[in-house]
């Protein structure tokens, strides 16, 4: 069990200095002079120089890489080329609402899909198959910018009831910073319509981002439930006198979870690595807004911290999956043994 | 003129003109009829495809969805399960009547400790039972198993551990029918034997009755007092065992029972085979 986990979590590191090392080279390998965007068209070439010098891209590329891995594991994070601003305090202001806007998506719809999957398997009905069908080629099909879009245009525009691109929170609440995660900070705050408003604002950009979501998670759950369901010890299940819907919800469920749970790592790591477009839509103070202003300007400083951030988050998901899988299905433990 | 269930109380199962089809097709048995008394042991045996399995799953209630009894009386200790609703069906599956399924590797959930398996059936009918432990250790033990087995999981125990688990499941209600289809197909002949002996043994112990469905004549010839043959979803043979090993009635036994000789006797050059027989001759049957 330790060998096994602590053999995952040597992997899960291996993966992040993996990416790390890609990213690296093939954002400096990509035309653009990061002196020249941060300085402008009139700056000299002593100054130049000085600015490559100052941020040590006169040197080679693993001297680079050495040299920022030191950094980054000590903190310190540098400044941003463009701004001038601590690359800690940029990721510090915009980190805590991306991570809120993906986490509570990827709840709803874990929740939801799940809820769905079971409803729809558990009996065979036609037109709920259908209706999910329909749903899911939607998701998968349609641009979650565009989806964003015609929720804004429907819901803020033709009938006002939801905000549309106004980030977090309605200007008239004022809410004192504390998490950043605004649902936690309207609650700290005791501000009961602060979080309530919180909460309207989150409902669209959830919705856009989760539909794609929603369709992949749904599909692979379903055809999982579908599989298992037919299997002799559901049926044996309901030979002890447990209704059909408590026998699919113990057993079958429990037993198709293994790629739902493999489904959701990826998901989730892949939410909380970039929610870029979608940010941009709802005008959300995320780190999708940075991050593009940032590749644009050639900012290094900012994108390889970016990309060791959302590596991390994203092994670290799968590593926490990859543990989770022991407690569904202890068989992984024995295959391993072998 | 004499009062049958009087003197034997009240039959575990009896089946009236039983007809169960799936979909829009032609039934898959039809109109079966038999009674079984406490404490007796029947042998349905027959092909694949006749209709047997059917059969056990329409006595349970659980037939696929596109599956229906369509016609007659299946009578489980006196209720009917065909009309009553589903709500207490339930009631009775895994309490009044148990079921063994095929093969146990796959009848037990791979996912949860034997313990638990066993404990979903205690609370599926008794939700509030203290003590949950004792009645499984006592329930593991009333089939050769340790307490300490509670805490495997499936794939830790062997096939005919695995097989004992699932007649622990089917018992721990105390059971007055226990229907159990093709319960050792999947294991080896001494496991078959030793897994049959105790299934026997703790059936007669509760005075429950046994349907044994298989395909095996010499199973049902070694230990079932009753005998009944099904040939394309008809129940074309019904009695004493003796009876019907040395004198069949309908040609598909007898076809059956030469069959068994010949193994035994081996100096015939091929097995004997049905060469026709449909039920028109005997008159009237839907086209098949």
């Amino acid at each position: 069990m330790i060998s096994y986990i602590s053999r995952r979590f040597g992997l899960a590191l291996l993966s992040i200095l993996g990416a790390s090392i890609v990213a690296f080279i093939v954002f400096r390998v990509a035309p653009g002079d990061p002196a020249r965007q941060a300085l402008g068209p009139f700056a000299s070439d002593e100054q130049l120089a000085q600015f490559r010098a100052d941020n040590l891209l006169d040197q080679s590329l693993p001297a680079q890489y050495w040299a920022f891995i030191r950094n980054f594991f000590t903190g310190d994070w540098g400044y941003s080329y463009g701004s001038g601003a601590k690359v800690t305090t940029l990721f510090g202001d915009t980190l805590a609402p991306t991570i809120e806007l993906a986490v509570v998506t990827f709840i709803v719809t874990v929740a939801l899909a799940t809820w769905l999957a079971l409803v729809s398997t558990y009996r065979p009905r036609r037109w709920l198959d259908r209706l999910i069908n329909a749903l899911a080629y939607v998701g998968l099909g349609a641009p979650a910018f565009w989806v964003g879009l015609v929720l804004v245009l429907v819901f803020s525009q033709w009938l006002p009831v939801l905000p549309g691109a106004e980030g977090q929170l309605d200007f008239t609440y004022s809410v004192p910073t504390v998490t950043g995660f605004m649902l936690v900070d309207t609650l700290l705050a005791g501000d009961l319509p602060a979080f309530g408003n919180a909460i309207t604002h989150l409902i669209l950009p959830v919705a856009t981002l989760g539909l794609a979501v929603f369709a992949y998670l749904v599909r692979i759950l379903r055809a999982s439930l579908l599989a298992v369901g037919d299997q002799q010890f559901v049926l044996a299940a309901e030979a002890k006198g447990v209704s059909r819907w408590t026998a699919f919800r113990r057993h079958a469920l429990h037993n198709a979870l293994l790629p739902m749970l493999t489904a959701s790592g990826i998901v989730l790591g892949q939410l909380l690595a970039g929610t870029v477009l979608v940010e941009t839509v709802f005008n959300w103070p995320g780190v999708g807004n940075l991050l593009t202003r940032s590749i644009g300007l050639k900012d290094y400083s900012v994108v390889d911290v970016f990309v060791m951030l959302s590596a991390t988050a994203y092994v670290l998901v799968n590593f926490i999956v990859d543990v989770v899988q022991l407690r569904v299905d202890p068989r992984i433990l024995q295959e391993e043994q072998k | 003129m004499i009062d049958v269930e009087a003197i034997h109380g009240t039959p575990a199962l009896r089946l009236q003109d039983v007809s169960i089809g799936y979909s829009h097709f032609a039934d898959a048995v039809s109109s079966i009829s038999f009674t079984l008394e406490r404490g007796r042991r029947v042998g349905i045996i027959g092909e694949s495809g006749c209709g047997k399995s059917t059969l056990g799953l329409a006595i349970m209630g659980l037939l696929p969805w596109n599956g229906e009894v369509r016609a007659g009386n299946i009578l489980i200790d006196g209720a009917d399960m065909v009309t009553m609703r589903e709500r207490e069906r339930r009631r009775l599956r895994g309490n009044r009547v148990g079921l063994i399924y095929q093969d146990a590797s796959s009848s037990l959930d791979p996912l949860k400790r034997v313990g638990t398996q066993i404990a979903e059936a205690i609370t599926a009918h008794a939700p509030k039972t203290k003590q949950i432990n004792d009645r499984v250790a006592h329930a593991l033990d009333d089939v050769g198993l340790a307490a300490a087995n509670a805490q495997n999981y499936p794939h830790e125990l062997s096939g005919g551990m695995r097989q004992r688990v699932a007649i622990a499941i089917a018992l721990v209600n105390d059971p007055v029918l226990v229907i159990a289809d093709e319960p050792t197909t999947a294991l080896d002949v001494t496991t078959q034997a030793h897994v049959l002996d105790l299934l026997e043994a703790r059936v007669t112990e509760r005075d429950a009755a046994l349907l044994l469905i298989t395909h095996d004549l010499g199973v049902v010839a070694d230990r079932c007092e009753l005998t009944g043959v099904m040939y394309r979803g008809r129940l074309v043979e019904w009695g004493d065992t003796s009876r019907v090993l040395t004198d069949p009635e309908h040609p598909y036994t007898r076809a059956l029972v030469e069959c068994s000789h010949a193994v035994i006797d081996s100096d015939a050059d091929r097995l004997p085979t049905m060469t026709s027989w449909d039920h028109d001759e005997e008159g009237g049957d839907d086209a098949l």
